[in-house]
């Protein structure tokens, strides 16, 4: 009852800032930078799919950090966590609550606007007549928006944390950039070299376990979408660190010393 | 049963290398009303917010309707309601959507909320923003929405950390008339911390005055003043401000000390009843034009003044 409570709060919330309406644009925006700017194929791509991947992977990122960065820190700035905390919930309740509230409105937005994008890629001619391109099968298309999903709820679980200690809900949102680097193309530059320090020059001859932590670098995750293993290895770590990251949270929060005013 | 709302011990807490409470000791009737006074910093609002269980202390435990703080903080806050010292709110809910996500977190059956809701806000006189934004109301408005959620578990303990900090006199007014009138039910025990000491002097039986994280003294604030009653406070007010009275009162043996602001004289003396007339004598001989001459009580103030400076 008082989770639920926190969740429809939440969305409220989300409606009346227009949280909701703004990240609704970017993943639309997202899309027509992909499907109609030179952000689009490049001459090594093989389908449609690179472009949005190679934007997407980065624009993921940045959504979920936009939509948590003021969790907790939003909550201490307006002096509201007191009023909350000093009512009979729990403090994994509240958090949790937000979180979920947080994929209500991050995932829905982000499957349904992907999937649309690939029906009008088909529908409209783009692949064929501006790229010149074949459109991927749709089973690989949905491979890459489960990891993209994954990618906005590990980077929802991430910045909530971060949200804990910042000072401010600016600061959150910078930190949260900083802790981008593996889903930019720098963090994929860091990988190739240290996989070519070791001499390994595919993910193929990744030891298995290597693989789970490389799931958050995009350049692995591109990987695999083309590899059914891979796929399961990347979007399984993905959730499983969001579930850690989540009870990490609620045990760190549990625990703080909050200072209830900013 | 205990007969105590509150039940206080050896609570400390700090905060780095400050102490901001230290080895609290206190109990507090049922039904009865405590305020805690002292400087900034004397550690009331701290004391506050371990009891609502906001805070954890560092050592000791207390008992808040019978529920430790420690080991019951949900039955302690299911049982208590509190006014922070700055109410805020979420500024897109109006209010009665605010009270209703309240009276969720309480655990109110949703058949007794509406009931509940509309007492509260006629008691506090803000049935007719019922629908208005939290974020369009003024300062005032949202310390009575605070008192008002606060009441909404129907709670055996009331605590108020500087219910009229920042409300202009009628709005101070106002939250008083509206803790006095919650008093007088008899069925909530009230803890308030507060400045404005005549506002604690109308609510409170029994007063608590910190200083540095200790309670130096705690009694009713009647037997405080017959504490602080070792002295008299004489006030003398002349037609034009006469420094030379001043100057020949204060070499008097029985007098304390003096206090002399434009043509108004506070003299401290010792209590024996003949210095009075004794003193009359040395001032009208210096001065006949005495437009008045009277003792004045100890308020609060100047019994908390006086408790502080005996301190170490």
């Amino acid at each position: 009852m008082k989770f639920t409570a926190v969740v429809q709060r939440e969305f409220q919330e989300h409606v009346r800032n227009r949280k909701l309406f703004f990240l609704l644009m970017v993943i639309f925006g997202g899309i027509l930078m992909a499907l109609y700017t030179e952000v689009g194929p490049t001459a090594n791509s093989t389908n449609v799919m690179d472009p949005f991947f190679e934007l997407f992977a980065v624009l993921c990122p940045i959504i979920g950090i936009f939509a948590a960065m003021d969790s907790v820190v939003g909550e201490k700035e307006r002096g509201t966590l007191e009023l909350i905390l000093s009512k009979p919930i729990s403090r994994g309740t509240l958090l949790y609550g937000k979180f979920v509230n947080y994929l209500i409105i991050i995932l829905p937005l982000l499957i349904i606007e992907l999937i649309g994008a690939y029906f009008w890629s088909q529908a409209s001619g783009l692949s064929s007549q501006r790229w010149h391109l074949a459109m991927p099968p749709f089973s690989q298309w949905m491979a890459m928006v489960a990891i993209l999903t994954a990618v906005a709820m590990y980077y929802t679980a991430l910045t909530i944390f971060i949200s804990l200690f910042a000072k401010s809900t600016a600061v959150a949102g910078l930190i949260g950039i900083l802790f981008m680097t593996p889903a930019h193309p720098v963090g994929g530059e860091f990988l190739r070299l240290t996989g070519l320090f070791f001499g390994i020059d595919s993910f193929t001859q990744v030891p298995m376990l290597f693989k789970f932590p490389l799931s958050i670098f995009s350049k692995y995750q591109k990987f695999a979408m083309t590899s059914p293993t891979d796929f399961a290895i990347c979007v399984g770590s993905l959730l499983a660190i969001t579930v850690f990251i989540m009870f990490v949270n609620g045990q760190v929060f549990d625990r703080q010393n909050v200072t209830f005013r900013l | 049963m205990s007969a105590y709302a509150i039940e206080v011990k050896n609570l400390s807490k700090n905060y780095g290398k400050l102490q901001a409470v230290d080895n609290l000791s206190f109990k507090v009737e049922k039904g009865t009303s405590f305020g805690l006074l002292g400087l900034n910093g004397a550690g009331k609002t701290t004391t506050l917010k371990m009891l609502v269980s906001l805070i954890k202390p560092n050592s000791g435990t207390a008992t808040v309707s019978g529920y430790d703080i420690l080991k019951e903080p949900m039955e302690v806050r299911r049982h208590i309601g509190y006014v922070s010292e700055n109410p805020s709110f979420y500024s897109r809910m109006t209010t009665m959507e605010t009270l209703n996500y309240i009276c969720s977190l309480l655990d109110i059956p949703a058949k007794l909320r509406a009931e509940r809701i509309q007492k509260n806000l006629e008691l506090v006189g803000l049935v007719d923003k019922k629908n208005n934004y939290v974020g369009e109301y003024s300062r005032g408005m949202r310390h009575r929405l605070s008192l008002a959620q606060a009441l909404l578990s129907e709670p055996e303990v009331l605590f108020l950390d500087e219910p009229t900090l920042g409300l202009d006199p009628i709005g101070a007014k106002g939250m008083r008339d509206l803790i006095v009138q919650l008093k007088s039910s008899g069925n909530v025990t009230i803890i308030m911390s507060s400045h404005v000491l005549p506002e604690v002097e109308a609510i409170c039986n029994d007063v608590g005055i910190f200083d540095h994280g200790k309670l130096i003294a705690q009694d009713s604030v009647e037997n405080l003043r017959h504490t602080a009653n070792d002295s008299l406070n004489i006030e003398v007010v002349f037609n034009r401000p006469d420094d030379n009275v001043a100057r020949a009162v204060e070499k008097l043996p029985y007098v304390n000390y003096i206090n002399s602001e434009n043509n108004r004289l506070l003299i401290n003396t010792q209590t024996r009843e003949e210095i009075r007339p004794q003193l009359l004598e040395v001032i009208m001989g210096i001065n006949k034009q005495v437009l008045s001459f009277g003792i004045k009580e100890n308020s609060l103030e100047e019994i908390l003044l006086r408790i502080l400076k005996q301190q170490p």
